[in-house]
């Protein structure tokens, strides 16, 4: 087995008296869609934000790349930060530039370049910037069309494919979701996950979705995680959880499996 | 109890809905549904006299409207309790301990008591909108707008408020109307749902005819499907 991307050895976090995370370890494999679920202040987010670093654990480790982030010095941290893509729940753009300078944003500021200096790579001129935003726009399914607009002028579902457009366009080798459907219609919640899935194998990349939502799990997902009072529930395959005993996974799979049904084509509701 | 006539709301020469029926009896629960943008909290801030039409009529046969926010709107520099009963003060008139027993019977239904001197940001999410709950209804309000109760928590904890809303309403006799983009939480909100697309309000009716719907727009809205009339 490959040096794994993400690997968390006995981590533990505590807020306060709250010990959010309590020696939690776990694997991701390069090019894996890990989803992780609980139940609000379960400790998902907390999970995100110590891969990339802005949190840092009590106690245990967090390797990402085989590197712990612990002894990592500012530039080591920050590379490692440039390889993880983060997508946040709410498309975050800035309203007062087009979407192609949404997109082209980090590709023109100087840590991109500065990160390119380090691995003897010159800045992008501008025609690569206009060829690499219009590729990340394709790869989202949006038609050029729209690079002059403001994000005001498209539709909220557009917005979120923009979003994650502008996380790819310095390409990185890990995404991290958080919370990536919560919160819209159904059928804009099935295009994120249908994207999600497209460009996780199409780039090979290892994605990490922290969310409540089992039926996307269930329907993208190589691997589960669930989190539940500090501790791993489970760890296993789409199998392991439909067929776990555990009564807060049947009580998240009740809903997803019924959701997933009425997705069946031909299948009465 | 609330009338939506040929009701329609336009921004900058836009139309965000035209023509819209809607009616709502006295005691009954309507859920709105439909893609983000369509202007379902527009249509809910139309009947909370909030936003006037632009065309038709909105009429609610009651001054005494509560409205919970998606985004809860409690003072975080008062306490769980002060919350509750400033309200009852502004709103209301009422103060002293008549005030003071009253915030405590509706903590005690929304599953909140013992925290009344914490400060809401010290709360759960899931507790802020049970709080933001309490805080809509202690006026005793007899027409009470949801918009998206439930949005951004698990769904274990969002089936328990909207169970919670459904008994406050039954137990209360409110009319109700909510908004939600969650299908297993408008089944549980609404007696008849209603979905909110591409400027049209469309009944679906109750659970089962929202399950057995042959239009469209409400099939491929309930099931998630990518192509479709919305689409």
């Amino acid at each position: 087995m490959s040096t794994p991307a993400i690997r968390f050895e006995s981590v533990s976090k505590s807020f306060g008296a709250k010990r959010i995370l309590d020696q939690v370890s776990f694997s991701i494999q390069p090019g894996e869609i890990v989803f992780v679920l609980g139940k609000s202040g379960m400790g998902k987010s907390v999970t995100l934000k110590q891969i990339i670093g802005v949190m840092r654990p009590d106690a245990g480790k967090v390797i990402v790349e085989g590197k712990d982030l612990a002894s990592l010095d500012a530039p080591g941290l920050s590379r490692i930060r440039r390889r993880c893509g983060m997508v946040f729940q709410q498309p975050a753009l800035l309203d007062s530039l087009t979407i192609f300078e949404n997109i082209a944003f980090g590709l023109k500021s100087p840590e991109f370049r500065a990160a390119r200096a380090q691995e003897g790579k010159p800045a992008l001129d501008s025609d690569e910037i206009d060829t690499r935003v219009r590729e990340v726009l394709a790869l989202v399914k949006l038609e050029p069309e729209i690079l002059q607009l403001k994000p005001p002028k498209i539709s909220y579902g557009m917005q979120k494919r923009v979003s994650l457009a502008r996380t790819l366009a310095p390409g990185p080798s890990h995404l991290l979701f958080d919370e990536p459907t919560t919160g819209l219609d159904p059928i804009t919640t099935q295009a994120v996950n249908l994207l999600i899935a497209e460009l996780s194998r199409k780039l090979q990349v290892t994605s990490v979705v922290v969310s409540h939502d089992m039926g996307c799990a269930l329907r993208i997902a190589d691997r589960v995680l669930v989190l539940d009072q500090g501790r791993i529930l489970i760890d296993g395959t789409l199998d392991a959880v439909r067929n776990s005993n555990e009564p807060l996974i049947r009580d998240f799979l009740a809903e997803a499996l019924e959701h997933e049904q009425a997705q069946t084509p031909g299948a009465p509701l | 109890m609330i009338a939506l006539e040929r009701a329609g709301k336009s921004f900058d020469g836009r139309w965000v809905f035209r023509d819209v029926e809607l009616h709502v009896a006295r005691g009954a629960s309507a859920c709105l549904v439909g893609p983000s943008g369509s202007g379902k909290t527009v249509l809910l801030k139309l009947i909370a006299g909030l936003h006037l039409p632009d065309a038709g009529r909105v009429t609610v046969k009651s001054n005494s409207v509560g409205m919970l926010f998606q985004q809860n709107a409690l003072f975080n520099s008062l306490t769980v309790l002060e919350n509750l009963l400033f309200p009852l003060r502004e709103r209301k008139g009422i103060e002293g301990p008549a005030a003071h027993q009253r915030a405590l019977h509706f903590l005690e239904s929304v599953g909140l008591s013992g925290t009344e001197q914490l400060s809401p940001d010290a709360l759960s999410g899931g507790m802020q909108k049970r709080l933001g709950i309490a805080r809509a209804l202690i006026i005793e309000p007899e027409v009470v707008l949801y918009d998206d109760p439930t949005a951004g928590l698990d769904p274990i904890t969002s089936r328990t408020i909207a169970q919670l809303i459904r008994r406050l309403q039954i137990e209360n006799g409110t009319t109700v109307v909510a908004v939600t983009n969650d299908m297993h939480r408008a089944y549980e909100l609404g007696d008849t749902i209603f979905l909110l697309a591409q400027g049209k309000l469309t009944r679906g009716g109750c659970e089962k005819e929202v399950r057995e719907s042959l239009d469209p727009a409400l099939r491929q809205f309930v099931r998630g499907l990518q192509e479709g009339p919305l689409s």
